[in-house]
């Protein structure tokens, strides 16, 4: 064999040994993210919550997340950071560390989305990054959905007898975008069989052959249609209906969804953790 | 999906026409910053003929807005969509571009 042809091999070798290292590694982040990402859910009395994140690519940059807090209420998170992969991966679990820490030493999720903006800021400004955040209590007790908005869609709220909710508009900036920032509350009042659906855009933008988007208004009938059902099987059904709608195309961006249903009457939750606020 | 832009520059005056999609795959080829003109002082994108822009596209937007604050430059968003201006309102951009360059 030729000094130049071993060459060669010995090359090969080494690229296909860096290869698997790196595959190694992206499977172990992803790992990582979806045990972060699909921890435990908080188990409710009567009401259900349920969520669910599916990467555009092995990782992805959307996040969600459910804090029971010790007064009773179940603080929920979704957040959308922007760009797709490993980079907005990073900062996903960047986001999620923030989050986790604000939820602990914050009262309502107006506060918890300034000590965000306050804690990521300068790393989001550094990066030219930013990350869009919907943030709300939901008090079993009084049956009120408390929220506040970092540049992300408000949710869609479907009644059992398939009215939409127009709940009142809260808008802020995104994490990363401005320092110092105020983020203002607002709120909804519940009742039986409503169901909040709060989203990423990765479900209204997705695009069939034809180059037609999802869209919000397709997500609302779709929603109205199977609203009396429980939590998990609306969660198949989107999912079902987006794959129908996109016939196997790539899946251009992050999916996420997370969605509550409220029962029948007020109810307590089972913390997993107990932070003091 | 391609992202075409037009770059000229009338007077003091730079003008970037997008066209078709700026988006994850297409940012790249936005260059911005080697195309900008350290004497302009004032910067207008053109959205007409823009069909999409992701959260990556928006991220090349507010650079615009933060090198045009360093320039002291003002910036005009011209030809934007329903949808677009809705995305702008939702996620902040027109509040960040009237903190960063001072507009009323």
């Amino acid at each position: 064999m030729s000094v130049y042809k071993r060459e060669m091999i010995q090359s090969h070798d080494v690229v296909d040994s860096r290869n698997k290292t790196l595959e190694r590694e992206i499977n172990l982040a992803k790992n990582i993210q979806t045990t972060l990402l699909n921890g435990e859910k908080p188990k409710l009395e009567n009401d259900e919550v349920s969520g669910i994140s599916i990467p555009a690519r092995l990782i992805g940059g959307d996040y969600f997340d459910f804090y029971p807090l010790p007064n009773g209420k179940l603080r929920i998170v979704v957040g959308d950071v922007m760009g797709k992969g490993i980079p907005a991966a990073m900062l996903m679990i960047l986001t999620r560390g923030a989050f986790r820490t604000a939820a602990e030493s914050t009262k309502g999720p107006g506060e918890t989305l300034t000590a965000m903006n306050n804690a990521l800021y300068s790393d989001l400004r550094k990066l030219n990054s930013f990350v869009t955040v919907f943030c709300a209590d939901w008090d079993p007790v009084l049956g009120t959905l408390t929220y506040s908005n970092a540049g992300h869609s408000l949710p869609t709220i479907i009644k059992e007898n398939k009215q939409k909710v127009d709940i009142p508009t809260v808008k802020g900036i995104m994490l990363g975008g401005l320092p110092n920032q105020v983020y203002k509350e607002e709120s909804a009042a519940l009742a039986e069989g409503d169901l909040v659906f709060i989203y990423t855009d990765g479900i209204i933008e997705a695009v069939n052959a034809g180059n037609e988007m999802y869209k919000v208004n397709r997500l609302e009938e779709l929603l109205k249609s199977v609203v009396v059902k429980n939590v998990e099987e609306i969660e198949k059904t989107v999912i079902k209906d987006l794959n129908q709608f996109t016939e196997g195309l790539p899946q251009k961006d992050d999916i996420t969804m997370v969605l509550l249903k409220i029962g029948k009457e007020s109810t307590a939750i089972s913390s997993y953790n107990s932070p003091l606020v | 999906m391609l992202l075409n832009v037009n770059s000229f520059v009338d007077g003091t005056k730079q003008v970037f026409k997008l066209d078709g999609v700026l988006d994850y795959s297409t940012v790249d080829t936005f260059d911005f910053f080697s195309k900008t003109k350290e004497f302009v002082t004032e910067l207008e994108v053109d959205f007409s003929e823009l069909e999409f822009i992701d959260s990556t596209g928006i991220g090349a937007i507010l650079s615009i807005l933060h090198s045009a604050s360093s320039l002291n430059a003002k910036v005009d968003f011209v030809g934007m969509t329903d949808d677009t201006k809705e995305l702008f309102e939702t996620i902040g951009v027109f509040e960040i571009k009237k903190s960063l360059l001072g507009e009323e």
